[in-house]
């Protein structure tokens, strides 16, 4: 009999111990305590060089507080000193447009185009003392040999598109080419070129008519999703071990002229885009717990973040036209 | 001389008595530090979700977490779940989980029992750093025919067993009857994919003579999703294990026996998704073919002298196209052969050591690890027992997993481009007895972690290397240590355990963090575990409450914008940048879970109706934090795990 009462009393204990421990606990918390705004005010440094171009602006910002929407004006940096040296004398110097983006305007012993297989290195003392620093060595110049509609699934040429090559005074006129109007999913584009010594390969994709209506037949998806496709995109960075890449259809979204570029990139551009998911970086969660995606990006910036990057670039442009 | 002599059964009344459970191997508990044996029965009696789980059930003991409400892995003392070895009559499962990780592929009407060495396991076992679960399938009934089944919300399952000439069999098979109710829901406005899982087991035993008995085991399930979205977009996954075990046990003579077992285990899982007409497939494949010799000798004086052989043969595919190109693969063969032997020594009345040493060969290049292993025991007085143990392990084998989708977990071997992961473990407890129904014990644990592997999860999809350098960051280190209390109310009316866990795991990878150490998503300080479970005349009463240091997550320490370089758009406006990785926990996670049982019958048929409630007070756990940058508006989301889930069903027996 007391051993039963005993039981029982225990029993009663463990049932009111588990009822009152999580009533002291709440599920409310603060969204800030999600946050830890220990990086506030950090240098953003963004320049990326493309072979055989000029050399281009150099944006300085601040990173803001994690609980506040961005404000891109609040967080530029003007007034700072920006350089990029190259070789033993090489030296270009930067207009500061006070709204925190910088213009090359004096190159001292240093062509004006950015050229191959070179090291750049930026140096920038913003206004409070601080410095940031970073290299890029330019990969070799490259361009893709052949552009390529192949057949689906033999894979055979059909045909090969026209380039800009083709129309050196009047480069639109590329979209109208009779060789350059792709019906949606109807064949493989793809494109063939010899690798160069580069980190990796991306490729920017545009959609250069705003407004022209969506290509894809997708009933599963809302009107929300669909206000998500965007007419810039990019693939995540590719090793092309096969020297060559093909165009998946599932990245073409809209009717009318598209831009095609192809990258080649230095070993900084490469740990951006692999390390920022929105730059179709591969950083997505495959492998490992839920939610341990969230990885700082491999930035190479000293003193700060962003990225100081450079690649050579092959491009093309074509019509899509909808499906019969 | 032996003697066999059968006996007659006949019928005599006894008042009630209180019979204490026994271990069947009393030895492996008196010996060993971390050793739990639990009966499948006692673990299906626990409160579940949807569906009785013996792993789920495994997570209600101190010093073994859950990843999540939806996730069967293991997580055992700071460890990940690659780090546990789970064998099914002695064969390897490499993905023991149904339902994307939400079940496991354990029937609980077709498991006899469960061993579980959460730390210094001995020599008979390897290939792991952490810990080892042992699960039996049931033997079969060798005197009458008998069934028993289950229906629960979303499964039924049906076991029958009987005896053949010196032996027995048993066969049991589960699937679950999702299938129509999915179909029902279906319409041309959602997108619900169809789904079911399905397992057998089966299990024949026979002796040959009075000196020879053989074992032939069997194991077979499937997972099956399909998914339409459109003309040109579909989404197909199935996965599934199969494994077989033939076992001969020989009587040598007196005091010399031996178990010779040949046996094969495969899992494999193909996808194929087809998005706007852009195809995706992935096809993975592991088959583990493996021969073992044990002898176990009892010479005397105290000496039992274990010793044996392994040798395993896998078959590594690893096989992906995309958009009509094949991407890089893996096809390996590596080969591994082990060898062990031990001595569990009783020195006097009050001490016994256990002593062993296993050497592993693995792979090309014929790597060796020796991983020696020592577990002690002395006797204080009649109800205290003192216990030390530890020893070294070597992991060739690694798992590619990810929590929220086990169906596409592949293990890789790690070859000539890293060294094997390695552990150190050392473990030391008191235990106490106060009374033949009460047991306390207090654990000590500390495990040292060296050439951990994790997964990059940076490298280009189109990457060609496969060796484990480009697919691993390699040579991190780590170390777990930790405190359990466990105490243990075994027989009576009311039974049940309260167990406390305190412990800490940390990890470094110089790609991660900046080079920095950090804890682990699963680095639990504070781990309570109560469970109870009362027997009332015709009702079983049952509760579990868990209570965890919330996990840890990467905190945004800031935000910034960039412009993609490739297009020259702007991406989202105000990406988030992580701070220091696993620096800030999720809230306490806690839940009560209770169950009650009505034994009655049903057609005839001994039958148990229960009642079943997950997270009864339907606390909104924590599950990860999801930081959408597309809004700059937008605050941090929590994911929540699972609220309040009733499940109700029968348990029968004929």
């Amino acid at each position: 009999m007391m051993r039963a009462n005993s039981s029982r009393r225990i029993f009663f204990l463990l049932c009111c111990l588990v009822f009152v421990l999580p009533s002291g606990c709440s599920t409310k918390r603060d969204p800030s305590d999600l946050l830890a705004p220990s990086e506030v005010g950090t240098i953003v440094v963004q320049a990326t060089l493309i072979v055989g171009q000029n050399f281009p602006k150099v944006t300085l910002a601040r990173t803001g507080s994690p609980d506040q929407p961005y404000d891109e004006d609040a967080a530029a940096l003007p007034g700072a000193d920006v350089r990029i040296f190259t070789g033993s004398n090489g030296e270009i110097t930067y207009f500061d447009n006070d709204d925190g983006t910088y213009v090359a305007f004096d190159h001292v012993n240093v062509p004006s185009q950015v050229q191959p297989h070179t090291e750049y290195r930026l140096v920038v003392r913003a206004a409070d003392g601080r410095t940031v620093t970073a290299s890029t060595t330019t990969p070799d110049s490259f361009s893709v040999r052949d552009w390529l509609l192949l057949e689906d699934p033999s894979l055979e040429v059909r045909r090969p598109l026209a380039t800009f090559a083709d129309y050196p005074a009047h480069p639109e006129s590329l979209y109208f080419d009779p060789a350059n109007q792709l019906i949606y999913q109807d064949g493989l584009l793809e494109a063939r070129f010899d690798r160069v010594d580069a980190a990796a390969y991306v490729v920017g994709i545009e959609s250069l008519d705003n407004g022209s209506p969506f290509v894809i037949d997708a009933d599963f998806l809302s009107e929300e999703d669909l206000a998500q496709f965007q007419r810039l995109t990019s693939s995540p960075p590719l090793a092309a071990d096969l020297s060559f890449l093909r165009l998946p259809w599932f990245a073409i979204f809209f009717e009318g002229r598209y831009r095609i570029r192809i990258y080649a990139v230095d070993r900084n551009w490469y740990d951006l885009a692999r390390s920022v998911p929105s730059l179709g970086g591969t950083n997505v969660g495959f492998g490992g717990n839920v939610g341990d995606a969230f990885e700082r990006p491999i930035f190479h910036v000293e003193g700060g973040i962003g990225v100081f990057g450079s690649g050579s670039m092959s491009e093309i442009g074509f019509m899509i036209h909808p499906k019969p | 001389m032996r003697r066999d002599v059968a006996l007659e059964p006949a019928p005599f009344s006894v008042p009630t008595v209180d019979v204490p459970g026994t271990r069947t191997r009393p030895r492996e508990g008196q010996t060993l530090t971390g050793y739990v044996e639990l009966p499948a029965k006692q673990l299906a009696r626990l409160p579940a979700v949807g569906e009785q789980d013996i792993i789920r059930s495994l997570q209600l003991l101190p010093g073994i977490q859950s990843a999540s409400d939806v996730s069967t892995g293991l997580y055992i003392r700071g460890g990940g779940p690659d780090q546990t070895l789970i064998l099914l009559d002695q064969i390897p499962l490499y993905n023991p989980t149904h339902a994307f990780g939400f079940f496991s592929t354990f029937n609980p009407g077709a498991i006899k029992d469960m061993l579980l060495y959460k730390g210094a396991y001995p020599a008979p076992y390897g290939g792991r750093l952490g810990a080892v679960l042992d699960v039996s399938n049931r033997d079969g009934n060798r005197n009458q025919f008998h069934g028993q089944g289950g229906v629960s919300v979303i499964a039924g399952r049906l076991t029958v067993e009987g005896p053949i000439r010196n032996g027995s069999w048993v066969f049991s098979a589960r699937r679950t009857y999702l299938d129509p109710i999915l179909n029902a829901v279906r319409s041309d406005s959602n997108e619900i994919p169809s789904y079911y899982f399905y397992d057998v087991n089966g299990r024949l035993n026979r002796s040959l003579s009075e000196r020879d008995n053989v074992m032939i085991s069997g194991y077979g399930g499937k997972d099956d999703v399909h998914l339409d979205l459109d003309v040109g977009s579909y989404v197909d996954i199935r996965w599934g294990n199969s494994a077989g075990t033939a076992k001969w046990t020989h009587l040598f003579g007196p005091g010399l026996f031996g178990n010779f077992l040949v046996a094969a285990s495969e899992y494999r899982s193909d996808t194929e998704v087809r998005i706007f007409d852009t195809p995706y497939r992935v096809s993975n494949r592991l088959l583990d073919v493996s021969a073992k010799g044990d002898l176990n000798w009892r010479p005397g004086r105290g000496h039992e002298v274990n010793a044996g052989l392994l040798a395993s043969r896998y078959h590594f595919a690893y096989d992906q196209e995309f958009n009509g190109v094949p991407q890089p693969g893996l096809d390996q063969t590596p080969a591994a052969v082990a060898v062990y032997a031990e001595d569990d020594w009783e020195l006097s009345s009050l001490t016994a050591v256990r002593a062993g040493l296993r050497l592993e060969r693995f792979g090309k290049g014929g790597r060796f690890g020796l991983e020696p292993r020592l577990s002690v025991s002395r006797v204080l007085s009649d109800r205290f027992r003192l216990k030390a143990g530890g020893g070294g392990y070597t992991q060739h084998l690694q798992l590619v997993s990810t929590e929220a989708f086990s169906g596409a977990d592949f293990w890789v071997p790690t070859d000539v481009t890293a060294k094997a992961g390695r552990s150190w473990q050392a473990v030391c407890g008191v235990e106490w007895e106060p009374s033949s129904r009460h047991s306390v014990s207090l654990e000590g644990y500390a495990t040292s972690l060296r050439n951990l592997v994790q997964l990059d999860n940076l490298r280009s999809p189109d990457a060609s290397g496969t060796s484990t350098e480009d697919i691993f960051f390699t040579g991190g280190h780590g170390w777990a240590a930790g405190v359990e209390l466990f105490a243990q109310r075994k027989t009576g009316p009311l039974t049940g355990w309260i167990g406390y866990g305190l412990g800490w795991s940390r990890r470094r990878f110089d790609e991660v963090n900046q080079g920095q150490t950090y804890p682990p998503k699963y680095d639990r300080r504070h781990d309570l575990k109560l469970v109870a479970d009362w027997k009332r005349r015709m009702w079983s009463y049952g509760a579990a409450f868990l209570y965890g240091t919330g996990q840890a997550f990467t905190p945004a320490a800031a935000r910034y914008t960039l412009v993609n370089p490739a297009n020259g758009g702007q991406l989202d406006d105000g990406l988030l940048l992580p701070g220091a990785k696993n620096s800030a926990r999720l809230l306490p996670y806690h839940r009560l879970d209770v169950s009650v049982t009505r034994h009655g019958s049903l057609f005839g048929m001994k039958a148990d109706y229960f009642l079943q409630v997950f997270n009864l007070y339907s606390r909104k756990n924590e599950w990860f934090i999801q930081y959408d940058t597309d809004d700059p508006e937008t605050v941090p989301k929590v994911v929540h795990q699972l609220p309040i889930v009733p499940t109700i069903g029968v348990n029968f027996e004929f």
